[in-house]
């Protein structure tokens, strides 16, 4: 070999070597950006480990949840104390609320209740609207819910009026099957 | 006997059962054979009537919340008086044998007026009532009660009316209209209620 050609392979081999200097830099590069970012195999003790604690973090916001926020039909309400009012009312003799709760057992009277609620009628008006309910039935569940204090009769022009308690146990029934049935769809 | 009324002579019974007084609200009934004494008080007519009858007054009143209060319905035993325009008795009515009195407890016809004084006296001494006797259209009813108190009803022709029994006080107009009782007050004025009721409070604003 020349002592051209020697220098020829020289130079050759250093800008080889510039070459290689300059893509082990571009390699050092983005080892660096890379070092940043951690990579874990989550193996399954790690993956049941994480569940169980999301799982109980879950359950202590909606124990939570359930003192202090009723969700209902129309909306969410949000108690700033917890709800011992609510414990306080429902104080009383078993026996007597079953005893008016059980004016709400039947259909019949829901929807007599239902038709005062948008006022009073004579009973020719109900049996209009309630065509199903034979006048027999009707005059008893009529009755029945007048003892429980939920309608009351004018005597002069017989017309029957929804009492405050009446409304409220309306609404109270309506509103528990509409939770009740939000729960079971 | 003290001047503001004046008692008949004559006792009459009546014949048919007659309704003195019945309006939307209430009915007050008086059964064949009891007995009436006709009085005046100034210028206006009334009767002491004992023997059998009936009061129904719907002390109720119609709110957004519900209806408040109970119809009352009571047998009428006692003597009362009714006062003011309660219709034409006179057809109705016969004079009274000795032996209707009897039925009734009365020794005679003194002894029915005795009663009968006894009853306008007191009306007069607790009523403050008495001023209005005279308004065209009213009456005004003094029912003697066991205990010896008193329920009074007054009904005007414009539907007014006002009853006040033990415990309760109702007063009805198309504008206004109150209620107490069974430890409920209930308030209506024109769009506005207020009711008081197992503690609690409602106001409201709006048609009923």
């Amino acid at each position: 070999m020349s002592e051209s050609e020697w220098r020829d392979e020289i130079k050759r081999l250093q800008e080889e070597i510039a070459a290689l200097k300059e893509q082990l830099k571009i390699v050092k590069e983005k080892g660096e950006r890379k070092r940043g970012r951690i990579y874990i195999d989550i193996n399954h003790r790690i993956r049941d480990y994480v569940e169980d604690v999301m799982e109980g973090i879950f359950e202590g916001i909606s124990s939570e949840l359930e003192k202090s926020v009723l969700i209902g039909p129309r909306g969410v309400a949000i108690y700033r104390k917890k709800p011992r009012v609510v414990e306080k009312e429902i104080e009383g003799d078993p026996v007597e609320i079953a005893s008016i709760m059980s004016a709400l057992g039947n259909e019949h009277r829901i929807r007599i209740l239902r038709e005062l609620m948008r006022g009073g009628k004579y009973v020719s008006e109900l049996q209009e609207k309630l065509p199903e309910i034979t006048p027999s039935t009707l005059s008893s569940h009529l009755d029945l819910l007048q003892d429980a204090g939920l309608i009351v009769q004018e005597k002069v022009r017989g017309r029957y009026l929804i009492t405050m308690p009446g409304r409220i146990a309306y609404r109270m029934a309506v509103k528990i099957h509409k939770m009740c049935r939000g729960r079971l769809e | 006997m003290r001047s503001g009324f004046e008692l008949g002579n004559t006792v009459y019974k009546f014949v048919e059962d007659v309704t003195l007084l019945e309006t939307d609200k209430c009915i007050v009934k008086v059964f064949k054979d009891s007995l009436v004494l006709p009085l005046t008080f100034g210028n206006v007519q009334g009767y002491f009537i004992h023997g059998k009858g009936r009061l129904v007054v719907d002390t109720i009143i119609e709110t957004r919340k519900g209806a408040f209060g109970k119809p009352t319905d009571k047998e009428l035993k006692e003597p009362f008086i009714a006062i003011g325009d309660v219709g034409e008795i006179k057809e109705k009515t016969a004079e009274a044998e000795p032996s209707s009195l009897t039925v009734l407890g009365y020794g005679d016809v003194k002894a029915l007026r005795e009663k009968a004084e006894e009853i306008c006296r007191e009306v007069l001494r607790k009523t403050t009532f008495r001023r209005d006797f005279e308004k065209e259209g009213k009456r005004v009813f003094y029912f003697l009660t066991e205990g010896d108190s008193y329920d009074v009803l007054v009904s005007k022709e414009n539907g007014k009316l006002v009853y006040v029994s033990k415990g309760k006080v109702f007063v009805f107009s198309d504008k206004k209209s109150l209620f107490t009782g069974f430890g409920e007050i209930v308030v209506s004025k024109g769009d506005k209620t207020v009711i008081v009721a197992n503690g609690n409070v409602f106001v409201e604003k709006g048609a009923t």
